[in-house]
């Protein structure tokens, strides 16, 4: 017992040192190359040491010299230096494969804290000789290959959202051992991609503040009717629920229809902050964003009301956005102009 | 690191690959291990195609284990490096059955390299060196492909990616690190053995052997192999004296000759002295091909000129190790004068006249005859010529077997036929038996010229063996018997004495010659500068590039030299060039700025063209017209269009202009 709590200990001091010498690299690498738009690959920001394998042909090297010299053999001996060689140059070629690119951050698809999301990202560059063998990810294990890239290259990475606000998207790797695996040359580069997090949802009952009578009874109506208010179909649009897709009429017919349903003619929809006091900021963010959702999936309409900021009643994807990122985004910039002051 | 599995491609190359290596090894290999390694790729195949199973850890272990076992009952308990290599081979053959992921197949890559290098164990021509390195190419593109993220033709047929051609990338890899390598090969020193290894070859070398049985130097006869070249730095010598002794023999046993007296080696190489306006110094080179054994080939009395090089008493040239590889070594040789020796010790005389106690009657008693009538040493050798030549002597490559006890008598009397080992071998024999103190020498006579290159061959079929006899007060004297019986073997060489014997290498036809004269210069320039490129030429090479230095100083400047090389390409790699340097423009515009303040006027570096030109104009009113003209030239290429860049005439333009405007602003300073 004694022993393992030792080596707990042991390990936990480990993982201190560890912790330590990450926090410090991040910050030694914020310094040296902040995070930016678009970032070309040049020395400065490549690194290069030999890989595992390296290491081997090496050994493999030294034993082929220690041949030639005892057999005396001119032979053997040159064939080592050349391979020596081959070590060395090398360097210079795996280094030139990735030297010269330019990575744009493009932006990462909107998401709720918490969930995947894609990012895209463009990686160009001008040389002659297509660029082969790169990985990218935000470590080696998980790292997604890349194509071999002529000159322009989109791709799109998984990464999954932290907090909500803006989306910051920590430092990623670009590492390579092309072409001949014996030596590792990667970079650290922080992108900031344009994109938002919305807040988890939470699912709450809604409540209502400062609403006529009327608006509560519409209200309270549409929640009591809910969708049985049964009108008719139309064509399908963008930006129709998917809930509200009529989908057996869509197996017979093989024709995208959405049902439609008598619109509750209230005003008074409003998804208000001020309905939700006593909680923190947060929590009210994610049950306000719980409401939004499911506005729009019960296809209402609704208006969303926060601190200096209010959005009109609509509905629609495109609204649902707007009143999303108005969630997302609430604090950020005033906090961020706050620090600026 | 994320381990890949491995595309198809890569898959083709790394059999392809495996599959040169083991056919550069396929001759010295035993059948099983070949079989075994084809078995084991097919089996890797079927893994591939989804027909067979991975084999179980134990499956693997006793494939190992029965490799061992093979290598063993082949090999025996004998360590040579033909095993060493096979043991290599079988444990390659069995990886490509582990290899599924790109950590195994930079092992077997690995194996790959090592073994083509061991090749060079083995043979070591020019044409090797070629294919070695061709199959190193084919290795390399291997280990290119393996690293490639998608190969082109994938099953996936993703047909719109392209990526670099492996081969391609190989072959420039490889003319990339070709400089650094030569510069390696040609500066780095030589280590000595880091420990001694005596592992043989089990190839036989061909070549003289330490005993002399009649008929032995008449096989020799008929290989036309290379002993050693020679490259004279003085008059060739005539072919009189072209006696390249290397072994001395005392020790007769009634059939063959052997070395039993050891005489004494000197290691310190003494410097000549100049004994008489006769004599005659000539200075070679020789380049020795392996023949496995200490003793150095040299002409008349020598002395070596390379370290590690000895004089025996005898007056032969003694290597201190034996040459398993080409050794160079260079010796200066007095033609005219013999070994001089005033005596003979005691033990030396006695090696030099012992005779079986019993046999060969007839000829002692010819001997003894013979002597009693010329009593003088120099007329007893006048009278055997005369009987040598008297009698029907016959000089032959086959003599046929002499199965008598008393061989020397019945190849004197009877056979009389016989080649030089036999004639050497009886007048020995006869010299002895009256008391005469002689020896059979055994070496090579004669040289071939390769007139493409300036150097002379000397081939297993030039292989000789003469007589040295002791004269009192004068030293040892050399005598050639089968000069007498055949003098044109003598003068002409081997081919034209013997010519009915040759079949093999007769070179009649003169573009055959030439063709051979040409391959083998070749093979002499190869051999000079990659076989034997060390020590002493790689001082010389270097001395002649950097100086005569001291061995530190010589190091540090190779250092340096090395350092610097290595730090300009990578700087060249490195640098961005292109984006920090200045458009033509923005040069002009500098140039105009330098000359401005040159001339004393105020201009800062954030001062536009326009403010420049007024303030040009303040400073100079009556060059307003010039300076306008400069300002609109700047005007029009910097700022109208990012495309209308100058053009060179343009920019010389310009220049000129900047320049005119700076030297009337300077008059006027003044």
């Amino acid at each position: 017992m004694k022993s393992l709590n030792i080596q707990k200990t042991k390990g936990s001091v480990k993982e201190k040192i560890k912790k330590r010498y990450h926090s410090w690299l991040g910050e030694w690498l914020d310094r040296r190359s902040p995070a930016s738009k678009s970032i070309k690959l040049t020395q400065k920001r490549i690194y290069i040491i030999p890989s595992k394998m390296g290491f081997l042909f090496l050994a493999l090297t030294a034993l082929m010299f220690v041949n030639g010299v005892n057999y005396q053999n001119n032979l053997i001996f040159s064939f080592s230096v050349l391979l020596m060689s081959i070590f060395i140059t090398s360097i210079v070629v795996t280094f030139q494969n990735m030297a010269g690119l330019v990575i744009t951050a493009k932006h990462g698809d909107p998401v709720f804290s918490g969930n995947t999301t894609m990012l895209h990202l463009v990686m160009e560059h001008s040389a002659k000789k297509i660029k082969d063998g790169l990985m990218l990810g935000f470590n080696r294990e998980k790292a997604a290959v890349l194509t071999p890239i002529e000159s322009r290259l989109a791709t799109q990475l998984e990464f999954k959202a932290q907090a909500r606000g803006r989306l910051a998207v920590p430092r990623l790797s670009i590492f390579s051992v092309y072409p001949v695996g014996l030596f590792t040359c990667w970079t650290w580069i922080k992108l900031d991609f344009e994109g938002v997090v919305y807040p988890s949802p939470v699912f709450t009952p809604y409540q209502y503040v400062g609403q006529t009578e009327a608006g509560i009874e519409a209200a309270q109506q549409v929640i009591n009717r809910g969708v049985d208010d049964f009108r008719g179909f139309r064509v399908y649009q963008n930006g129709d629920s998917l809930k509200h897709v009529a989908w057996r009429q869509y197996a017979k017919t093989n024709q995208l229809l959405t049902k439609e349903f008598e619109q509750p003619q209230a005003q008074g929809h409003w998804l208000d902050w001020h309905a939700l006091p006593g909680y923190k900021i947060e929590h009210r963010l994610q049950i306000l964003c719980g409401w939004v959702v499911r506005s729009h999936e019960e296809n209402r309409e609704y208006g969303l009301s926060l601190p200096g900021l209010s959005i009109p009643s609509g509905r629609g994807d495109a609204h649902q956005q707007a009143c999303l990122t108005a969630l997302a985004l609430h604090g950020v910039d005033a906090h961020i102009n706050a620090a600026v002051s | 690191m994320k381990d890949v599995t491995l595309a198809n491609r890569a898959l083709v190359f790394l059999a392809l690959s495996l599959l040169l290596t083991l056919h550069m090894h396929l001759d010295r290999l035993p059948v099983w291990i070949v079989l075994g390694a084809v078995g084991s790729l097919l089996w890797r195949a079927g893994i591939h195609y989804g027909r067979l199973a991975s084999p179980h850890w134990s499956i693997k272990g006793a494939l190992v284990l029965l490799g061992f076992t093979g290598i063993y009952f082949t090999y025996g308990r004998d360590l040579s490096i033909e095993s060493m290599v096979s043991l290599l081979v079988a444990g390659f053959a069995l990886k490509p059955l582990e290899v599924e992921k790109r950590s195994d197949s930079y092992v077997l890559i690995f194996l790959c390299y090592l073994l083509i290098g061991l090749h060079f164990l083995f043979e070591r021509g020019p044409l090797d060196y070629l294919w070695v390195l061709a199959i190193m190419l084919v290795i390399l593109t291997t280990q290119i492909t393996i690293n490639q993220s998608v190969a082109p033709n994938d099953e996936n047929g993703s047909d719109s990616i392209r990526t670099n051609t492996a081969h391609w990338q190989a072959l420039s890899l490889f003319l990339k690190a070709l400089p650094l390598a030569a510069f390696l090969f040609f500066v780095l020193p030589r280590l000595a053995p880091l420990w001694v290894l005596n592992i043989p070859t089990s190839d036989g070398v061909i070549g003289l052997s330490d005993s002399m049985s009649p008929g032995q130097i008449a096989q020799l006869g008929k290989s036309d192999e290379l002993a050693f070249r020679v490259r004279f730095n003085s008059v060739v010598p005539p072919l009189k004296d072209q006696y390249w002794r290397a072994l001395v023999l005392d020790y007769f046993d009634g059939e063959s000759w052997s070395q039993r007296y050891q005489p004494e080696i000197n290691w310190d190489s003494q410097s000549y002295a100049k004994n008489s306006s006769k004599d005659v110094f000539t200075e070679y080179e020789v380049l020795l091909e392996p023949h496995d054994e200490k003793w150095l080939f040299s002409l008349g009395a020598a002395l070596p000129r390379t370290v590690n090089v000895g004089l025996s008493e005898d007056g032969r040239l003694v290597s201190k190790h034996a040459v398993h590889s080409q050794y160079q070594y260079s010796v200066v040789s007095n033609l005219k004068t013999g070994s001089q020796k005033d005596s003979l010790s005691a033990l030396a005389s006695k090696a030099y006249l012992q005779i079986p106690a019993q046999g060969n009657e007839r000829s002692q008693a010819f001997a003894r005859a013979l002597k009693d009538k010329f009593p003088s040493v120099d007329d007893f050798t006048q009278a055997l010529q005369l009987f040598f030549n008297g009698n029907e002597f016959y000089y032959t490559l086959s003599p046929g077997e002499l199965d008598s006890e008393n061989t020397i008598d019945e190849f004197l009397f009877d056979s009389q036929k016989g080649f030089c080992a036999h004639f050497a071998g009886s007048l020995v024999y006869l010299m002895r038996s009256v008391g005469v103190p002689a020896r059979v020498v055994v070496g090579y006579l004669g040289v071939e010229e390769n007139p493409v290159a300036n150097y002379y061959s000397v081939y297993q079929y030039n292989a000789h063996a003469w007589v040295e006899i002791w004269h009192k007060g004068v030293g040892w004297k050399k005598i050639d018997p089968t000069g007498w019986v055949a003098p044109e073997r003598i003068e002409q060489g081997l081919e034209q004495a013997v010519q009915r014997d040759f079949v093999g290498f007769s070179t009649n036809l003169p573009w055959l010659k030439s063709i051979r004269d040409q391959m083998n210069a070749f093979n002499y320039y190869w051999n000079d500068w990659m076989l034997s490129y060390k020590g002493g030429a790689q001082q010389q090479l270097l001395e002649g590039v950097f100086g005569k230095r001291s061995e530190l100083e010589l190091i540090l400047v190779l250092l340096g030299c090395f350092f610097s090389v290595l730090a300009i390409g990578f700087l060249f790699m490195f640098m961005d060039f292109k984006s920090k340097r200045l458009s033509h423009e923005q040069r002009m515009l500098v140039l105009y700025q330098a000359k401005l303040i040159k001339s004393g006027i105020k201009i800062f570096p954030s001062t536009s063209v326009l403010q420049m030109s007024e303030q040009a104009v303040l400073y100079n009113p009556s060059l307003k017209s010039d300076i306008t003209a400069i300002r609109h030239m700047f005007e029009r290429s910097l700022y109208v269009s990012p495309e209308s860049l100058m053009t060179k005439s343009e920019r010389l333009h310009l220049k000129k202009a900047i320049l005119l405007l700076a030297k009337k602003l300077n008059k006027k300073g003044r």
